[in-house]
């Protein structure tokens, strides 16, 4: 490509000289070659005059009066205005020493007086020549080194032989390091490589060297700041005259703009613009990887499908703008649900194979429709619960616009591998189960699967059913003794409550307890029983039966904030019964929950004059140095403990050291799951002062028990 | 020497005349400072006049003018004057012959 030439046609001499004849002819010589020529008389004029004509050559000679030849030329190698400018000096033929010293003040060449005035013109022909191939190389070189930083292509060469490495201008630029304060080498460049491509890039220089080819690749480089950036790295090498590697060329060009816009591109591609949460191309390729891992692994997972409730009005009355911050806060509200959730919470760091993207649960997948993936279901209940709590949490206001918005949602779910094989019928079924929910009246979840559904109703009526047995009076308690060992008589009873279904009959309280601990109704559940209990000795002992206590078990969620202090106080007041003859049995784990407000509770209901028993010692933590705190007086042993009596050498050895423990304290011990004679001369031999189970009665209605304390004395029924 | 100035002068600037009428300018200052520096024994004033009249006396041809000076500016440098080295009085009967020399070739 031809440039048009900018500047001057005809070049320009500056003649610093004090002799004027010396001036008058070398100016005679250069014009008649074409030069313009610019005189100075002595080196500060020269000085001046270099940066105002801008000399192709500057004539310069050495012996001048104050500022010499040596000095204008040094001077002028400094100043950049003149630093590249050809310096020819005049000296003295024989002089050698001006000769060296005019070198190494930076003259370009030197011609020797008298000068031969043919001659004249061409040397300084010829130097310009030079020069400007010089510049040229010097220009080559910029523009390369221009376009190489334009492009953040830095390269590296390393000569074998000598060991040698060279990098270019941006390859520093692009390592992070300055290139006067670092000497290049290979070790320098692999430290700068993170440490994860260190090792694979080492063999693929290896290879290179081998086998002469060197597989490209992004590396990424580890900067001071700890920052990561990322190079496309090519190499290449070359062969001696013996067909030895001799030299290795490489290039690292910096990427990390190009990884960067790939991220955004792939977060575009991947995420939802309104809420930031994944789309739907994320949501089912999620779906997909979870799918093959619950495959292999025979895991159960669900998709959960919800929709905003009428989230159509809300967008067509306050506008997009009120609709979208809507949708990003109940996004927002969906997943903070989704990861408080400690199962799933859990699951998701420690258990799932696929990293911390794994975590991305959440998504929307178009309008007002949020799908979300539940991985790691121990049981369909939990997801159950997930949907009922994000039912919970999203009929909790949203501020928006400084108004308080509600809204409701309607869920779906789909579980593999019951509802679907692949990840699209999941998340169809999932959507349909969704649109059933909105059928049966919104706010509401539906299982895909009719089945499900019915043991979810199950669960729904029983709780309805239990409120009703509370009102129709259902429940109902039984007792079971607890007698002296020694003497046979029957000191105290527990009671254990049951429930009369009209319809279905006896209900196992395996079967009704749990749901009544979930659904909280465990707290009225128990305030029955104590009144019950209460009055039913009260009654006995007004029959004229000897004293004993009875036992009740207190629920947890009743111990910790269900008012029970007051139902103590109401059963023992409506029964007339003496404190001293009912016994509350509480957990270890009840006691341990919270120290403070458990030992507050425990010495109010001691000073009310209650005895208090800690049941099923031995599975929680059975801290000795806990119990002394508690104002107890039973400890009944776990049955676990009984079972393999004596037999078991160390269950026998645990039952002994909490009897003597219990002793120590001057808590009473209860064996409680006593069936065998063993298990009772064992006890007994020990010192164990009452004992319950089968050996002697199962739980029975009041009124056999009454037969039971009939009898002077219990026996064995073996 | 002088034919190459000739050869310079491309007859529109009377280059060879203007040398000549240069040299004769500055060359009797230059030769009394020459004096004057023997008298005085002050080399630093003898090296300076000797260099600049060898440069002129070359570059008008007169070749055994400028060894005279070369030889005055060499001793002075280094400092000692001795008996070898040309005096004030050679030089002037030199420049005398140059004078007469060049006086003819400007006539030409």
């Amino acid at each position: 490509m031809n440039l048009p030439r900018v500047g001057r046609l005809l070049h320009t001499a500056l003649i610093v000289d004090d002799d004027t004849m010396m001036r008058l002819l070398i100016r005679q010589t250069l014009e008649r070659s074409g030069f313009v020529c610019h005189e100075a008389h002595n080196g500060q004029m020269a000085l001046e005059m270099v940066p105002l004509t801008q000399p192709d050559i500057v004539l310069l000679d050495v012996v001048m009066p104050e500022l010499d030849g040596y000095a204008v030329c040094e001077r002028l190698r400094r100043d950049p205005a003149g630093a590249l400018i050809p310096v020819l000096m005049l000296t003295g033929l024989e002089d050698t020493e001006s000769i060296n010293r005019a070198y190494e003040v930076g003259a370009t060449d030197f011609i020797s007086k008298p000068i031969t005035w043919g001659v004249l013109a061409h040397r300084v022909r010829y130097i310009l020549r030079a020069s400007a191939a010089f510049r040229e190389l010097a220009k080559n070189q910029a523009s390369l080194e221009l376009a190489q930083r334009i492009a953040r292509l830095g390269s590296w060469e390393w000569d074998l032989a000598r060991n040698e490495v060279h990098w270019s201008a941006q390859t520093f630029r692009i390592l992070g390091l300055e290139p006067d304060a670092v000497t290049p080498s290979l070790e320098l460049f692999l430290e700068r490589v993170d440490q994860a491509d260190r090792g694979p890039l080492k063999e693929a220089l290896t290879r290179l060297l081998s086998s002469g080819t060197f597989d490209g690749r992004v590396i990424r480089l580890r900067m001071e700041d700890g920052n990561l950036r990322h190079a496309q790295m090519q190499a290449l090498c070359s062969l001696d005259a013996s067909g030895t590697v001799c030299h290795l060329s490489a290039t690292i060009q910096d990427v990390t703009e190009l990884k960067e816009a790939e991220q955004q591109i792939r977060y575009l591609a991947y995420y939802d613009a309104v809420t930031g949460l994944p789309n739907r191309q994320f949501f089912m390729e999620r779906v997909q990887q979870v799918l093959s891992h619950a495959r292999r692994h025979n895991r159960q997972f669900g998709v959960l499908s919800l929709d905003l409730d009428q989230f159509k009005r809300i967008n067509d009355s306050l506008g997009h703008g009120v609709g979208n911050q809507l949708l990003v806060a109940a996004g927002k509200r969906i997943a903070e649900t989704l990861r408080a959730d400690d199962t799933i919470a859990l699951n998701e760091r420690d258990a799932n194979p696929l990293g911390p993207q794994a975590q991305e649960t959440v998504a929307r997948l178009d309008g007002d429709e949020f799908s979300l993936l539940l991985t790691e279901l121990a049981h369909f209940h939990d997801a159950a619960k997930i949907a009922r709590r994000l039912l919970e949490e999203l009929r909790r206001p949203f501020p928006i616009d400084g108004t308080e918005m509600f809204i409701t949602a309607s869920i779906g779910l789909a579980l593999y591998p019951l509802d679907g094989e692949d990840a699209e019928s999941l998340v169809k079924n999932a959507g349909a189960a969704m649109h059933f929910a909105k059928e049966q009246g919104r706010d509401n979840y539906q299982f895909y699967s009719r089945a499900m559904n019915a043991t979810a109703l199950e669960k729904l009526s029983m709780e309805s059913q239990l409120r009703k047995a509370l009102e129709r009076e259902e429940f109902l308690l039984h007792y079971q003794p607890k007698v002296q060992p020694s003497t046979g008589r029957i000191v105290g009873l527990e009671a254990l409550i049951r429930w009369r279904h009209p319809e279905l009959g006896m209900v196992a309280p395996a079967q009704f307890i749990p749901v009544a601990e979930e659904t909280g109704l465990i707290v009225p559940v128990g305030e029955w029983v104590l009144r019950e209990a209460s009055r039913q000795n009260q009654k006995w002992r007004s029959q004229g039966f000897p004293p004993m206590h009875v036992a009740v078990n207190i629920a947890s969620l009743h111990f910790r904030h269900g008012g029970l202090i007051e139902a103590v106080a109401r059963a023992l007041r409506e029964s007339g019964l003496d404190p001293a003859l009912l016994e509350l049995e509480v957990t270890e784990s009840m006691l341990m929950h919270s120290v403070d407000t458990t030992l507050e509770t425990l010495f109010s209901l001691k000073d009310m004059g209650v005895r208090l028993a800690i049941d099923d010692f031995g599975t929680g933590y059975s801290s000795l140095s806990y119990l002394k705190r508690f104002p107890l007086d039973t400890l009944k042993i776990d049955r676990s403990f009984i079972k393999d009596l004596p037999r078991d050498a160390e269950d026998a050895a645990i039952a002994r050291a909490i009897i003597a423990m219990a002793h120590s304290l001057k808590l009473a011990v209860v064996a409680e799951g006593v069936e065998a004679a063993e298990q009772l001369a064992f006890l007994q031999q020990h010192g164990c002062d009452v004992v319950q189970g089968y050996l002697f009665s199962r739980p029975v209605s009041p009124e056999d028990f009454a037969t039971l304390l009939a009898r002077p004395q219990l026996k064995a029924v073996v | 020497m002088l034919d190459a100035i000739r050869q310079l002068d491309d007859g529109s600037t009377g280059l060879l005349g203007q040398v000549i009428q240069l040299y004769f300018q500055s060359a009797p200052g230059l030769l009394g400072d020459l004096r004057r520096g023997f008298d005085g024994q002050d080399h630093e004033l003898l090296k300076r006049a000797a260099h600049t009249l060898k440069s002129s006396s070359g570059n008008v041809g007169a070749v055994r003018l400028a060894d005279l000076c070369r030889r005055i500016e060499t001793a002075a440098r280094a400092g000692t004057l001795g008996p070898d080295v040309p005096r004030a009085d050679e030089v002037d009967a030199e420049f005398e012959r140059v004078r007469a020399a060049l006086e003819a070739e400007a006539a030409k």
